[in-house]
C-alpha cells in the first residue's frame, strides 16, 4: 500500500474506527493504540478489497486477542475504576450535579452494551460507525440474512437493559429523597 | 398474511433490504397495523441504541492538571501527561479542529516523526545494551562478564513493585557495570523523589544547559558527557533535596566533575524550540560519531575503553532510512543506496552501534513528546526522561523507566519505554496497571505523518 492510500484511509476511517473501539473497549487511548495498529497492518497489505470490513474486521480481531489475556482484561477494569474516581474529582469544576449525572448515563451505557452478547455488540457498534449490512457480515464472518435479527436483538436488548437500569436508579434516587 | 418478523423491519429501516424486498415491506407496512406498531418501535429501539451509544464516546482521559506547587508537593512516582498545561495546547482549544489542523500538515508530521525515529532509536541503539547483548557477545569473548554483577542487586532493589523479577536479568545482561555507587544510588532515587519541581530549586543550571547548546555539533559522545553532566547535577538535587531514602553523598569531586564536563563537552541539540528545527538537527547525521574518551575518566569502566574507541557504525540518519525501510520489508524494500536497510544489517549495525556504549546509566535522555495527530486528542505534551533502569516486561519486552518530568502528576498514568528485539522504540503507557504501546509513532510517522513527536530536551531538574 502506498502512503497515500494509507493516508486516504486512514482520513476516511480512523474516527469512526476509534469511537467503535473507544465505544467498543471503554478506553480511549487503547482504542487508538488498537487503531493504529489496525492501520499499519493495512499498510502492510498490498490492496484491499473491501476496505472498511477489512479495517474493523481487524480492530475486532485485535481486541479480541488483547482480550483472550484475562489480566489484561483485568487491568483494564482496575482502569475503568481508576478513570471512574478520577472523573469524580475532575467533575469538582463543572457543575457537580450534572457530571454526576453523566457520568451515571455512561455507567448505564457501559453496563448495558456489556450486557449483549459480544456478536451483537460488535455488530451494532459497527452499524452506528456506517458499515452496511454486507460490511458487518463480511467482518464478522456472519451471513448477510442474519444481520438484520441480530441487530434487533441487540438493540431491543440495549435499550432495554439501559432502561431498566434507569428505573432503577429513579427508584434509588426517589428513595433517597424520601428518606429525606 | 404473515407479519413481517422484526429483523427484516431492522433490515430495512437500515435500508438493507433489496429494492423488490423492500417494497413488498412497505406495502405490507401500509395495511397491517401489527406491523406498523413494530415499526415504529423499531425505529424508536435503533434511535435509542444510538443515543445511549454515544453516552459512551465520553471517555475521559486528563484530570485537569495541578498547579506546580502541587507538583512539588507531591511524592507519587506516577505522573500524567498534562494537556493542558502547556503552551503547545490552547485551553479551549477543540480537539476534533485541532486534530485536524495537525493532519492537514502531514509533511510537517512526517518531518517530525523522523526526527522521533531518529532521536529515540539513536539514543536507545547507542546506550541500550539490552536483548541484543547476546548478538555481539562472541565479538566480545573478552567482556568481564562478571563485572555487572554487582549491579544486579542495586536493579533488583529498586524500589517499584512488581519489577524485580526483570530488574536483575537485564541488569546483569548490561554489558556496562555502573559508573560508581552514587550515580546507580541517584537511578534509585529518581524513582523515589519523583516529585517534579523539588529538585528544581536545586539545579539552576541545568535549564540553561539547552539555549547554549544550538550551535553545538551533533556528537553523540558529547550527548553522553551532557548527560552525565545532567547526571551528576541531578546527584547534587537530591541531596539538597533528600527524599526518603539515604541521599548519596556529595563528594567534591562529582561536583568538580561535572563543571570540567560542562566546560569540555558543549551539550548537544539540546532544548530545541521548534520540531522543525528538531527534525532538522536529529536528522542530520553526526560529524563524526566517534565515541570519545569517557569524560571524567576517574570512574570509567575498563573492560569499555576498547569498544569505546571504535567508530559508531549508525547515525541517527542511517536508522531513519533502515526503520522506514524495515517497516515496508515485508513489501520488498531492501536497501537504499549505500545504507543495509532493515532486516539482519541494520541490527547488526545496531549491535555495533551498542558495542560502543560507554557509560550510560540513569537517564538515557530527556524528550519532550507531544502526542499529535488524528489519532489523538488535544495532544499530549510532557517531557519524559528515558531511564536504562528495567523494571518487569510488556509482551516480552524489558520495560524500562520512563519518568515526566515537570508536568502534573496524577495517580494513574506513568510512562515506560521499551525496546522491541527488532529495534522499535515504544513508549508504553502504564495507567492503572493497564498497559499502552506507542510503536507507531515511530512506525507510521514516515510513512503517513502522523506521529507523536519527540524533542529531545535538557532535562529539566526533578
Amino acid at each position: 500500500m502506498h502512503d497515500d492510500e494509507l493516508e486516504r484511509l486512514f482520513k476516511l476511517y480512523h474516527t469512526p474506527l476509534v469511537r467503535y473501539l473507544t465505544r467498543r473497549l471503554g478506553d480511549r487511548d487503547w482504542a487508538e493504540e488498537v487503531a493504529q495498529e489496525t492501520f499499519l497492518r493495512a499498510l502492510r497489505q498490498d490492496a484491499l478489497t473491501s476496505e472498511r470490513s477489512w479495517l474493523f474486521a481487524v480492530a475486532t480481531n485485535l481486541v479480541r486477542d488483547e482480550a483472550r489475556k484475562d489480566d489484561r482484561r483485568r487491568r483494564h477494569l482496575q482502569l475503568l475504576a481508576a478513570e471512574e474516581r478520577e472523573r469524580v474529582v475532575e467533575s469538582e469544576d463543572v457543575t457537580q450535579e450534572r457530571a454526576q449525572e453523566r457520568a451515571q448515563e455512561q455507567a448505564m451505557a457501559r453496563r448495558a452494551i456489556d450486557a449483549l452478547a459480544e456478536r451483537d455488540r460488535l455488530a451494532l457498534l459497527m452499524r452506528e460507525e456506517g458499515l452496511d449490512y454486507n460490511e458487518i457480515a463480511e467482518a464478522l464472518g456472519l451471513s448477510v440474512g442474519s444481520i438484520g435479527t441480530t441487530l434487533a436483538r441487540a438493540r431491543r436488548r440495549l435499550a432495554e437493559t439501559y432502561e431498566a437500569l434507569q428505573a432503577d436508579a429513579q427508584r434509588r434516587a426517589g428513595g433517597s429523597h424520601g428518606t429525606h | 398474511m404473515e407479519h413481517i418478523d422484526e429483523g427484516t423491519i431492522h433490515a430495512w429501516l437500515d435500508e438493507a433490504l433489496p429494492p423488490d424486498e423492500g417494497a413488498r415491506v412497505e406495502q405490507h407496512v401500509r395495511a397491517c397495523a401489527d406491523c406498523a406498531a413494530a415499526v415504529a418501535e423499531a425505529r424508536g429501539l435503533i434511535a435509542a441504541s444510538s443515543r445511549i451509544l454515544s453516552a459512551l464516546d465520553d471517555v475521559p482521559r486528563d484530570v485537569v492538571p495541578r498547579r506546580v506547587d502541587e507538583v512539588r508537593a507531591d511524592t507519587a512516582p506516577s505522573v500524567r501527561p498534562a494537556v493542558r498545561d502547556t503552551p503547545a495546547t490552547p485551553v479551549g482549544a477543540a480537539p476534533v479542529r485541532r486534530r485536524r489542523s495537525w493532519w492537514q500538515r502531514p509533511q510537517f508530521a512526517a518531518a517530525a516523526g523522523i526526527a522521533f525515529v531518529a532521536v529515540a532509536l539513536s539514543v536507545v541503539w547507542q546506550r541500550s545494551p539490552q536483548r541484543t547483548v547476546s548478538d555481539f557477545a562472541g565479538t566480545r569473548a573478552s567482556e568481564p562478564a562478571m563485572a555487572p554483577a554487582a549491579a544486579a542487586p542495586e536493579a533488583a532493589s529498586a524500589p517499584v513493585g512488581g519489577a524485580a523479577p526483570n530488574a536483575a536479568p537485564s541488569a546483569a545482561l548490561d554489558a556496562v557495570p555502573p559508573r560508581d555507587a552514587a550515580v546507580t544510588r541517584e537511578s534509585k532515587e529518581t524513582e523515589v523523589s519523583a516529585g517534579a519541581g523539588a529538585a528544581e530549586q536545586a539545579r539552576p543550571g541545568g535549564r540553561a544547559d539547552g539555549p547554549r547548546a544550538k550551535a553545538a555539533p551533533q556528537n553523540d559522545a558529547l550527548a553522553d558527557a551532557n548527560t552525565r553532566t545532567r547526571r551528576a547535577g541531578d546527584v547534587a538535587g537530591n541531596v539538597a533535596t533528600p527524599p526518603a531514602a539515604v541521599p548519596p553523598a556529595p563528594t567534591q569531586e562529582s561536583v568538580e566533575r561535572t563543571d570540567m564536563v560542562r566546560r569540555a563537552a558543549a551539550p548537544p541539540a539540546a532544548a530545541p524550540t521548534s520540531s522543525a528545527t528538531v527534525a532538522t538537527k536529529a536528522v542530520a547525521p553526526p560529524p563524526a560519531a566517534r565515541a570519545l574518551p569517557v569524560v571524567g575518566g576517574a570512574t570509567a569502566p575498563v573492560a569499555d575503553s576498547a569498544p569505546a574507541k571504535r567508530q559508531l557504525a549508525i547515525t541517527p540518519d542511517a536508522i531513519t532510512r533502515s526503520e522506514k525501510a524495515r517497516v515496508q520489508g515485508e513489501r520488498g524494500v531492501q536497501s537504499q543506496s549505500g545504507v543495509v536497510a532493515g532486516g539482519a544489517g541494520a541490527e547488526a549495525r545496531a549491535s555495533e552501534a551498542r558495542r560502543d556504549l560507554s557509560t550510560v546509566e540513569g537517564i538515557v535522555g530527556c524528550y519532550r513528546l507531544d502526542r499529535r495527530g488524528p489519532a489523538l486528542d488535544a495532544g499530549v505534551a510532557a517531557v519524559i526522561a528515558l531511564l536504562r533502569e528495567g523494571q518487569g516486561t510488556f509482551d516480552g519486552d524489558t520495560l524500562r523507566v520512563a519518568r515526566l518530568v515537570g508536568v502534573a502528576p496524577s495517580s494513574t498514568t506513568e510512562w515506560r519505554w521499551t525496546l522491541s528485539a527488532r529495534g522499535d522504540v515504544s513508549l508504553v503507557r502504564v495507567q492503572g496497571a493497564a498497559y499502552a504501546r506507542f510503536p507507531l509513532a515511530l512506525r507510521v510517522a514516515a510513512q503517513t505523518g502522523e506521529t507523536s513527536v519527540a524533542t529531545r530536551v535538557t532535562c529539566p531538574g526533578r
